[in-house]
């Protein structure tokens, strides 16, 4: 799925625009992941791009046209930060959730819906919590209940906000690499809110910066990842002294890595 | 926890419910002021469904006198039940009760006025419950709306609002109706009482009430998803604001023509929602028709206490609350709240 944003304006109040004319276009099966402090708009990008906001000027596109929530929001999977809701569901309950757009109106799901949760809850790795309360699990087994209920309908673009944040070390490797895969394999296109420089340019194709200009206005850059993320712009969004280094997996492949100098 | 043996365990739990709603249904047939044994029960009630006419006093008893109330207090606490899961599940809020948007207040006040019109005649009586009972609600929904940025939240202040209004009107009806006839009747109405319910208006609310809380049973599963929130709600592909409204329609058309025909039983919408969350979980698909049963043995066993414990009939109003509380104790101790 192609997503294009065009000159997206919002604002909570009228002192401060907090997004301010983002524009960006990612192709199908890419990876473009947000960066930026906290507070500068991430995930309110993502909402207005989801149209859970609604954009005050500018437009979100789907495969060049117009963002149409009955036709394009079943294709698509969304991951929110992981929270607490009020009602103990178990995690298959709050799984099959994701399927809410294929089931009708006056439907309950059906056996094949259960196995299809089923099969995505193995997918991410969790079957083995399949029938506990989603209030007893601890944060970071929450993201990944979230993450297998966003993919559980097969969607063709998955947005996800900080879906790295609450888990472990080897968690987080693990996410990584399954939204490589999903974009690789799948051909899903991935926009992925990030506090982490170093996964970005692990796994992304682009690359969106928010930051603040030296006057206080809000600016961003997006580009290419290797382009977008460089010792310059880490040191003047984030404040950060950083090294990035480039390392030899083997003979053909390398990556990129950023080491603090700090 | 559910552990994996739960899914079997629902049918037991069903078949359970079933069977203590029949057979409560059934003792409330024979056991009252007038004896009635079983035997001639099953007798009275084969003779009605064969076409035979029995003219005695048992049969007038169990068939004109106890069937219709047993079938409406049925009715009325499972329609309450539903309601109040409903409403809960939509506000993301547990302790949500049927009536948070006003409709007992509104009902209230209009019977109360159709009383102090009148006197006492049931017709009129009957419709302005049920139109000020809806009118209240569509008042809260209206005034919630003034905000641009409108949640679920401030519905339910907007139904405190419009609630603390006609209690207000209701006290201002009670001040000039006539203290000799009007106010007994108008206090007593408000309690609420299944005594002198007739198959006719069972035919009126059965339609009403049925049709209304077999609708919301069958949108269960979709309030999974509201309870999620307005954002989440959206983002897995469901438009939350059109579903809550006809959610909240339908509940309010059960808590209405409730009110309409027996008066304002409080808490039962309340209570019976979250014992059955303790029983089979939160999740509505299994909750709603959980609390469609539980809510029909809860009023069958506080109405029979009505009729039975004391020679003047107490009024159920005030019985649900008097059980409701050590219920409301209970479910506090071993629920999450507050914790």
């Amino acid at each position: 799925m192609k997503v294009e944003v065009r000159n997206g304006h919002f604002s909570y109040s009228r002192e401060e625009e907090i997004l301010k004319g983002i524009s960006f276009t990612l192709p199908s099966a890419q990876i473009l992941t947000i960066l930026g402090q906290n507070g500068i708009g991430k995930t309110t990008l993502l909402k207005c791009l989801l149209g859970i906001l609604p954009w005050q000027q500018g437009q979100t596109l789907i495969d060049g046209e117009q963002m149409n929530y009955k036709k394009h929001m079943r294709r698509i999977g969304y991951v929110p930060q992981a929270y607490k809701f009020v009602f103990p569901y178990c995690v298959e309950d709050t799984v099959m959730m994701g399927l809410a757009g294929n089931i009708g109106l006056f439907s309950i799901p059906s056996r094949k819906d259960r196995q299809k949760v089923h099969q995505t809850l193995a997918e991410v790795g969790i079957a083995h919590l399949r029938k506990r309360l989603c209030s007893q699990l601890s944060g970071g087994q929450l993201q990944l209940v979230f993450m297998a209920r966003g993919l559980v309908k097969d969607p063709e673009l998955m947005i996800l906000d900080e879906p790295e944040s609450h888990l472990d070390y080897k968690n987080q490797i693990r996410v990584l690499k399954m939204l490589e895969k999903l974009a690789k394999e799948r051909g899903i296109s991935c926009i992925i809110n990030t506090h982490y420089p170093e996964h970005a340019l692990r796994i992304s194709d682009l690359t969106l910066m928010q930051g603040r200009t030296a006057s206080g206005e809000k600016t961003y850059i997006c580009g290419p990842t290797a382009k977008i993320i460089t010792e310059a712009t880490i040191r003047s969004f984030f404040e950060v002294e950083s090294k990035i280094i480039t390392v030899e997996k083997d003979a053909t492949t390398t990556f990129k890595a950023l080491v603090v100098m700090e | 926890m559910p552990s994996k043996k739960n899914e079997k365990n629902y049918r037991l739990i069903y078949a359970m419910l079933v069977i203590c709603l029949l057979s409560l249904m059934f003792l409330s047939l024979f056991m009252g002021r007038y004896a009635v044994p079983p035997k001639a029960v099953v007798s009275i009630l084969l003779d009605k469904i064969l076409g035979i006419t029995a003219d005695c006093t048992a049969a007038t008893v169990v068939w004109n006198i106890r069937m219709p109330r047993v079938l409406l207090c049925v009715m009325v606490g499972a329609g309450l039940s539903v309601a109040g899961a409903s409403f809960q599940g939509i506000f993301q809020n547990p302790l949500v009760s049927p009536d948070i948007l006003g409709v007992s207040a509104g009902a209230g006040f209009g019977a109360a006025l159709g009383i102090l019109l009148t006197s006492g005649g049931t017709g009129i009586t009957t419709v302005l419950a049920f139109g000020f009972g809806l009118l209240s609600v569509l008042c809260a929904y209206t005034i919630s709306k003034i905000k641009k940025m409108s949640s679920p939240v401030s519905l339910v202040l907007a139904g405190l609002i419009v609630g603390f209004f006609f209690n207000a009107l209701i006290s201002l009806v009670k001040l000039v109706a006539d203290t000799d006839s009007q106010l007994p009747a108008i206090t007593y109405w408000l309690m609420g009482s299944f005594a002198n319910t007739t198959f006719a208006e069972l035919a009126v609310v059965g339609p009403l009430i049925g049709g209304a809380t077999v609708t919301l049973l069958l949108l269960r599963w979709r309030m999974n998803i509201l309870s999620m929130g307005d954002e989440e709600a959206f983002s897995l592909g469901i438009h939350p604001r059109r579903l809550r409204f006809c959610i909240i329609a339908l509940a309010t058309v059960v808590t209405a023509a409730s009110v309409m025909v027996s008066g304002i039983i409080g808490w039962v919408g309340l209570i019976i929602p979250n014992v059955c969350r303790m029983v089979v979980g939160a999740d509505h698909k299994h909750l709603l028709p959980a609390a469609f049963f539980m809510g029909g043995i809860f009023l069958i066993i506080i109405d029979f206490i009505a009729r039975v414990a004391t020679v003047a009939e107490i009024p159920i109003g005030i019985l649900t609350a008097i059980a409701g509380v050590p219920l409301f104790i209970y479910v506090y101790r071993y629920s999450g709240w507050g914790s």
